[in-house]
């Protein structure tokens, strides 16, 4: 048993490659053994802004030997007047094998020739060399390159390669680069030199005297424990920030923290431009107080090193310094005009391409928000109107119009509005309705809030339909699908009362009205009702149930979202559910999708189960429809529940598919009314028996 | 170390490195690549190993000379090496070091950087190298050149040289950098900024431009189809100009922005493709 090491030393990949490439490396290294017949212990990888790592322990030193039966032609087909045919010389010189080798077993009643095959299996190193560096070239990043004639494509260069079984070399060559028992040190405090390994432990070793850090988890810690040892006095700490922490372990080697202050005349700017200046621009981390107070500190991280930190921390703060006055400057020159000026230049910013301007974007997100009554049933149509109107017009702020700063798009224009004597509930809405980013994100706080980001979201996905951006297998480059689960995460966490169907259809009208174009709007409906599925499949709803209740032409989610509830609790609670079920499913699946439904003729009835069944029904409809319309969905179900036992005496008594066809289709109509009214609540048929 | 002495410094550096000191090209151009000594060079497979001072235009960035570090003119000093050493990382450090900046006693990162030119149709992966939180130097691998896949592969280096003296000479704005010992950055180029500034944002005469781009445009055209692919690229560079100067007025809207663009890269590509034929070379 042997350790295996394989280490690719690359120049600075980019930060959000690593994690995936060396999950990858690890995967495929794990298949590439276990297809290879050799047996494997422990596998663990590392991985650093310049090297991918990986290290197998108890590699088996040669595969598997396999000793198999290997079936061959037929007997009668490789032996024919007593000695072996073409056929069946060719078979026995394949597997170099002679003629005395091959026996005959009987295959399913016919003779067929077989052979004893003894593989032995090759040394470990032999297969591994010849395999790894396809695995190399397989590693997929989301761009790669290519660096010199041998056209071999990485993220960035590779260097160098080590690759040992112990202290045995395993030699093959990824493009120019042969592999061998070398690695490199830290580029910059050891000059990026070349030192020989003896094995994988000695490669740790090595790694770990020189301060090289290969796990991530622990480069993050390092962060964080230096961090707080150069806020000294304990009375600081860092800003939470998770990304940034992430991004910057996976962007050294080793670790030194660095702090220092910016002047404290910017503290007046809103922290989130000072955060975004500091975190987007220069990587630094904000600093607050023990109070949660922010702070005129930063910390920066150094790639290793201690020579010179106080210089170092006094260019940091210069170039922050720089940036500040940048953003000082567009902030003040923004607060000279009201917000609302600023709509004017919409006209001038493209919104999807074929699809007009920002301006008529605007012009459209007012337009449903002066429906909100009708789509949403929000009383306050003025509100939503004003707040859809100034929602846009931040884009063309100085500090939004940055790029640096385009992801406070909003949230400035909530700034500036709250500064310009808007009311809340406006600013608010619009600083907030580009949230959530993503599902789990923090939602917007006010109604108003919570509707415009829905209507903005939706006229987006409504756009990219039109313009023909609909997000096709593993595309999605305007994140339709995010947006999409976006307003089902809305919808369903404040619960909110309305149709996305409606919504849909209002919004493609708006996109024709305007611009001439709309879209097959089923469509969409179609690939919301998918996101719902998988929306609710995720929420731990029985996929069955799901595709009971959501179906239909209006897409009212939390309606579904109750009703799967009801079903959920009485197929756990009701012992006869099943049977409800059944009998529902009966109703649904005797009537002939061909059948033409017209009224019902009591007349027609010649059973007491017939009339029992129909009078039921009538006295049962009217207060069934009302509570379906107050959403009384648990009551609604134990009315369904109750027609069970006439349904079961129906068909145990009532021959549906009479001779005569007047009596037939009397009958098939009374079913079709109770499946309809049903239908409402579920579609009964979806549902799956389990008949235990 | 003066202005004028990190110009020698690099030439000094690169020089010893294999590269020829090349002189800029005599036209404006917004960056060092669009120098025929990157733009054609990259193309084909002769090796080509260059530095050189490129000034370089970006009339929207003008500021009156008002901020400190934001010029319509400033200088990038450029090396392009084809094909691109192994080690070109470490040779690049070292001439930090040449410039007096101790890489052990910096903060220095190699941040990732897709770098794109939309109106050369060029692209390429590298960095953003960064000193002490202060972006210094773009290095590119390049792939594409006027949607030319390239091979061999060209790095190329681009220092920012006025955030490069500033750095080394301690200096908060660019116009005091120190040329020598008697004349400062602000002494050659602040009056330069107040009237190019002026003239790219006031008074730069929008209807003669616009009309000027479409003629050259078709002289461009003209000349790159009769097999003439290095003068015709002297009409990419005007209307890639002239392009700017209309942006920078403000009389390009975003909407047509696209298919201006469009024009400069179309240009460029049928250049570097009559390079190509012309001097017979092949990529790939």
């Amino acid at each position: 048993m042997a350790d295996l090491i394989l280490e690719i030393g690359m120049e600075e990949l980019p930060a959000d490659y690593l994690s995936p490439a060396s999950e990858q490396l690890e995967a495929d290294l794990k298949k590439l053994l276990e297809e290879k017949l050799i047996e494997f212990g422990e596998i663990t990888s590392f991985y650093t802004v310049r090297r991918f790592t990986v290290i197998v322990r108890g590699v088996a030193g040669s595969q598997k030997d396999l000793s198999f039966e290997k079936k061959g032609p037929r007997a009668d087909i490789a032996f024919k007047d007593g000695q072996f045919t073409e056929v069946g010389k060719k078979f026995l010189a394949a597997n170099s094998a002679a003629e005395k080798d091959a026996k005959i077993k009987e295959e399913k009643g016919q003779k067929f020739f077989f052979l004893d095959i003894f593989q032995k299996g090759m040394p470990s190193g032999k297969v591994l060399a010849e395999s790894i560096p396809g695995i190399i070239k397989g590693l997929r990043f989301p761009k790669s390159m290519v660096w010199d004639d041998s056209l071999v494509a990485f993220a960035r260069p590779v260097r160098w390669i080590l690759c040992m079984m112990d202290s045995h070399e395993l030699h093959f060559n990824f493009g120019k680069v042969r592999s061998g028992a070398h690695t490199r040190l830290h580029k910059f405090i050891h000059d990026n030199k070349s030192v020989s390994v003896k094995d994988a432990d000695d490669y740790l070793k090595i790694m770990q005297k020189h301060g090289i850090i290969l796990s991530q988890r622990e480069r993050k810690d390092e962060i964080l424990k230096k961090s707080a040892g150069a806020l000294a006095g304990g009375k600081m700490k860092l800003l939470d920030d998770g990304v940034l922490l992430e991004r910057l372990a996976n962007s050294v080697e080793s670790v030194t923290a660095l702090s220092g202050t910016f002047d404290e005349r910017f503290l007046f700017l809103p922290e989130e431009v000072i955060i975004t200046a500091m975190r987007e621009h220069q990587r630094y981390f904000a600093v607050c107080g023990r109070d949660g107070k922010f702070t005129n500190c930063f910390v920066n991280i150094r790639d290793g090193g201690e020579a010179n930190n106080n210089f170092i921390s006094k260019q940091l703060a210069k170039v922050l310094f720089s940036r500040l006055k940048d953003a000082e400057f567009f902030f003040q020159e923004d607060l000279k005009v009201p917000l609302e000026n600023n709509n004017e230049r919409l006209k001038e910013a493209i919104f999807i391409t074929g699809l007009g301007t920002m301006h008529e974007k605007m012009e459209r997100l007012r337009a449903i928000a002066s429906r909100s009554k009708e789509i949403f049933n929000y009383d306050d149509t003025a509100a939503m109107q004003e707040a859809a109107y100034l929602s846009k017009a931040d884009l063309m702020t100085n500090m939004v119009g940055e790029k640096e700063y385009v992801g406070l798009r909003g949230f400035m224009g909530g700034v500036y509005l709250q500064k310009q004597g808007r009311p809340e509930k406006i600013w608010k809405a619009v600083s907030e309705h580009y949230l959530p980013n993503m599902v789990g994100d923090r939602l917007p706080s006010t109604a108003e809030g919570l509707l415009l980001s829905i209507i903005d979201k939706m006229d987006n996905i409504v756009g990219f339909y039109i313009a023909g951006f609909k997000p096709t297998g593993s595309k999605d480059p305007y994140a339709v699908r995010r947006q999409a689960l976006n307003i089902i995460y809305i919808v369903l966490e404040k619960q909110l009362d309305m149709d996305l169907a409606f919504l849909i259809y209002e919004d493609s009208l708006a996109y024709k009205k305007q611009l001439g174009r709309d879209t097959d709007t089923s469509e969409i409906t179609d690939f919301f009702r998918q996101r719902q599925i998988n929306y609710f499949k995720d929420k731990g709803v029985d996929y069955d149930i799901i595709n009971a209740v959501a179906h239909g032409k209006a897409m009212n989610m939390l309606d579904d979202l109750k009703k799967a509830d009801v079903l959920a609790q009485e197929r756990k609670t009701e012992k006869s559910f099943n049977d409800i079920v059944f009998a529902m499913s009966r109703v649904a699946n005797i009537i002939p999708p061909k059948h033409e439904k017209n009224a019902v003729d009591k007349g027609l009835f010649d059973t007491a189960e017939e009339s029992a069944l129909y009078s039921r029904l009538e006295s049962e409809r009217a207060a069934f429809i009302s509570m379906m319309a107050e959403k009384k969905y648990g009551e609604a179900f134990a009315v369904i529940a109750s027609f069970k036992p006439a349904i079961d005496a129906y068909f145990e008594k009532v021959l549906v598919m009479d001779k005569d066809p007047g009596k037939k289709n009397n009958r098939l109509n009374t079913l079709s009314e109770i499946r309809e009214i049903f239908y409402t609540f579920a579609d009964f048929s979806k549902l799956v028996i389990d008949r235990k | 170390m003066h202005f004028q002495d990190l110009i020698f410094t690099l030439q000094d550096y690169w020089k010893k490195k294999g590269c020829i000191i090349a002189q800029p090209y005599d036209m404006e151009k917004g960056a060092a690549t669009f120098s025929h000594s990157t733009f054609f060079r990259s193309l084909g497979s002769k090796p080509w190993n260059a530095a050189y001072v490129e000034p370089c235009r970006r009339p929207k960035d003008g500021r009156y000379g008002d901020n400190p570090n934001r010029f319509q003119h400033y200088y990038q000093f450029q090396v392009i090496m084809k094909p691109s050493p192994d080690d070109i990382q470490r040779l690049y450090l070292e001439s930090l070091e040449a410039i007096g900046i101790k890489i052990k006693e910096h903060d220095i990162k190699f941040n990732e950087d897709d770098w794109e030119s939309p109106t050369l149709g060029a692209s390429g992966l590298g960095w953003q190298v960064w000193l002490d939180g202060m972006e210094i130097t773009q290095f590119t691998f390049f792939q594409q050149m006027a949607g030319i896949t390239l091979n061999p592969i060209s790095a190329e280096l681009t220092y920012g040289l006025e955030r490069l003296a500033m750095y080394i000479q301690g200096k908060n704005s660019a116009f005091d950098v120190t040329w020598n010992e008697k004349t400062t950055y602000g002494d050659v180029f602040l009056e330069n900024e107040k009237e190019f500034s002026a003239y790219n944002f006031e008074h730069a005469d929008t209807a003669m431009l616009l009309s000027t781009l479409n003629s050259f445009y078709r002289e461009g055209e003209r000349i790159a189809l009769l097999n003439l692919p290095i003068p015709a690229y002297d009409y990419v560079l005007k209307i890639s100009h002239l392009f700017n100067l209309l942006d920078a007025r403000k009389a390009i809207s975003i909407s047509e922005r696209p298919s201006f663009i469009k024009k400069i890269r179309d240009l460029a590509k049928l250049c570097a493709d009559g390079y190509m034929k012309v001097t017979g070379e092949t990529n790939g």
